[in-house]
C-alpha cells in the first residue's frame, strides 16, 4: 500500500543527473505538496524535461533521491508509475496503430478499468471521437498532440507531468486543456507544467517556480500577478541567476 | 502474473498489428533471404562439388543473416515518438517487455523460414521436412532471437547499429551454428557421428541459458 499521510507528494533531495559530463539537473532540492499545481519556466536547456523525465522515472538521478508517495524512485518504481501521468515533447504513440488501437494498448498496459468507457469519455473531452478509427500518421500535428494528451490523462493519474502542453494546440484546444486541468486541480491532482507560456501561469493561477542551469533560481507564489510582472521577474531572475 | 503474460500479448499483438499494415520488416527480409539462396544456388550450380552437402550450411547462414535484419528493425519502431519512453512510463516489468519483443522476432523469423522453406528444398533437392527438422529449426530460432532481442535493444541507440549487431551478434551464437550444424549433418546422412541427441541437447542448453540471461541483461540495460 502506499503511505498517504505524508504531506510531501514528491520529495526531491540534492539531485543531479548528467549527460557527457554537463549537468542537466544540478544539486536540485523541491518537496511539492499533493494537490499542488506548479509550472516550471526557463530557457531552452535549462533541465524541465530532464527533471520530469527523472520524476516519472524514465531516468534516474546520477545522485540523490527523489521519493514519491514515500517510495523511492530508485526501488519503488513500478508503484510509482502507475500513478503518474506523462506527457513529452514526443507523442509516445505509434503512427501505424489508430488513436483507438495506440489507447487501448496503453491503457491495458497501465490496466485501466472500463477502459472502453474512458478512452470514449475523454476522446469526446478533447473533441477526438471523429478521429478514433484513424491511423495517427493520416492526424495533423495539433490533433497528435490531443491525442497524446488523451493518453496521458487515461489511466486517471493522481500526479500530471506536462511538457509543454499547449504546443501544437489550437486556441480552442488549449482552452478545454485549461479546463480540464483545473477540474483536475479542484479534486487535488498534483499538477507540474513545463512551459514558456507565462499565460498559462496566469490562466492556472499556478506557483512559478524559474529553472536556469539544472538549479532551482526562483520560487513564486503570487497568482494574482500582472503578465507584464511576471515576465519581468522572470527576465531579472535569468539574467541575474541567482539561487533563491 | 496474468499482468505479466498480457503484457507480453499486448506487446505482440502491437507489434504484429504494425508488421501487417507496414509490412517493413518481412517482406525485405523475405526478399533478402530469397535473393541469398537463389544466389548461393546459381553459383554453385557450376561448380565442382555437390552442392546438397553444403545446402544446409548455406541455409544456415541464410537465416542468420536475414535474423539480423529483424533485430534491426526490433526496437526502430519504439525509437519513432519515443515510443520506448511511452512504454516505460507504464508499471510494466522490464522482462515482460523482453518475452514480448522475443516472441514476435520469433514469430517474424519463423514465418521468413516456413515462406522459404518449400523454394529452398526445390532448388537444393533436398527434404527438410520432418520432426527432427523442425525441432532443429525450432531450437534455433529461438535461440537466435533469445540473443539477438537482447542485443536489439543494446545496438538500438547506436548510429552504427547495423554495423555492430552482426559484429556483437554472430560470435556469440557460434556454439549454436556448430549444433545446427553438426545435428543437421548427421540427420541427412553427410557426417559418420551418431550423437545426433547430443548436438540437440546443446541447442537446448544454449537457449535455455539465454533464455534467462538475456532478460536479466535486457532488463538492466533498458533501466540504464
Amino acid at each position: 500500500m502506499i503511505p498517504t499521510n505524508n504531506k510531501s507528494e514528491i520529495q526531491i533531495s540534492k539531485i543531479s543527473k548528467y549527460f557527457n559530463n554537463n549537468a542537466a539537473i544540478n544539486n536540485l532540492t523541491l518537496d511539492i505538496n499533493k494537490g499542488d499545481l506548479i509550472t516550471f519556466v526557463g530557457p531552452n536547456g535549462s533541465g524541465k524535461t530532464t527533471l520530469f523525465k527523472l520524476i516519472s522515472t524514465i531516468l534516474t538521478p546520477d545522485s540523490g533521491t527523489i521519493k514519491i508517495k514515500n517510495l523511492n524512485t530508485r526501488n519503488k518504481s513500478q508503484l510509482i508509475k502507475s500513478k503518474i501521468g506523462f506527457t513529452s515533447h514526443d507523442s509516445f504513440l505509434y503512427k501505424d496503430l489508430t488513436l483507438k488501437e495506440n489507447l487501448n494498448f496503453i491503457g491495458n498496459l497501465f490496466q485501466v478499468k472500463n477502459l472502453e468507457q474512458r478512452i470514449l469519455s475523454l476522446c469526446q473531452k478533447f473533441q477526438m471521437s471523429d478521429f478514433i478509427n484513424r491511423p495517427l500518421k493520416t492526424l495533423s500535428k495539433g490533433l497528435v498532440k490531443r491525442a497524446s494528451l488523451i493518453r496521458t490523462f487515461l489511466n486517471d493519474p493522481e500526479i500530471l507531468l506536462l511538457d509543454e502542453p499547449l504546443s501544437d494546440l489550437d486556441v480552442e484546444s488549449q482552452k478545454i486543456l485549461i479546463e480540464f486541468l483545473k477540474n483536475e486541480s479542484l479534486i487535488q491532482k498534483t499538477i507540474l507544467i513545463s512551459t514558456h507560456q507565462m499565460e498559462l501561469c496566469i490562466e492556472l493561477k499556478t506557483q512559478i517556480m524559474i529553472i536556469k542551469q539544472g538549479k532551482l533560481i526562483k520560487h513564486l507564489n503570487t497568482p494574482s500577478a500582472s503578465i507584464y510582472t511576471l515576465k519581468n521577474i522572470y527576465a531579472e531572475s535569468i539574467q541575474s541567476g541567482d539561487i533563491n | 502474473m496474468k499482468y505479466y503474460f498480457s503484457t507480453i500479448a499486448q506487446i505482440v499483438l502491437k507489434d504484429l498489428k504494425i508488421e501487417s499494415r507496414t509490412k517493413e520488416t518481412i517482406i525485405p527480409t523475405f526478399i533478402f533471404a530469397l535473393i541469398s539462396i537463389c544466389v548461393f544456388h546459381i553459383s554453385l550450380s557450376f561448380g565442382v562439388i555437390s552442392y546438397q552437402k553444403i545446402s544446409l550450411a548455406i541455409w544456415i547462414l541464410t537465416i542468420l543473416y536475414s535474423s539480423i535484419l529483424i533485430m534491426n528493425r526490433a526496437f526502430a519502431r519504439e525509437l519513432e515518438s519515443e515510443n520506448l519512453n511511452g512504454i516505460l512510463t507504464s508499471p510494466i516489468h522490464y522482462d515482460a517487455l523482453y518475452f514480448g519483443k522475443l516472441s514476435y522476432n520469433i514469430i517474424i523469423l519463423g514465418s521468413v523460414q516456413i515462406i522459404l522453406s518449400p523454394i529452398f528444398s526445390i532448388l537444393f533437392e533436398i527434404n527438410i521436412f520432418n520432426y527432427e527438422m523442425l525441432l532443429i529449426f525450432l531450437l534455433s530460432t529461438i535461440g537466435i532471437c533469445s540473443v539477438g532481442t537482447t542485443f536489439s535493444i543494446m545496438t538500438a541507440f547506436n548510429t552504427i547499429r547495423d554495423v555492430l549487431m552482426p559484429l556483437l551478434l554472430i560470435p556469440i551464437q557460434i556454439p549454436l551454428i556448430i549444433a545446427i550444424i553438426e545435428s543437421t549433418n548427421i540427420l541427412f546422412g553427410f557426417s559418420n557421428s551418431s550423437d545426433l541427441i547430443n548436438w540437440i541437447l546443446l541447442l537446448v542448453s544454449f537457449d535455455a541459458i539465454f533464455l534467462v540471461v538475456s532478460p536479466i541483461a535486457f532488463s538492466i540495460i533498458v533501466k540504464n
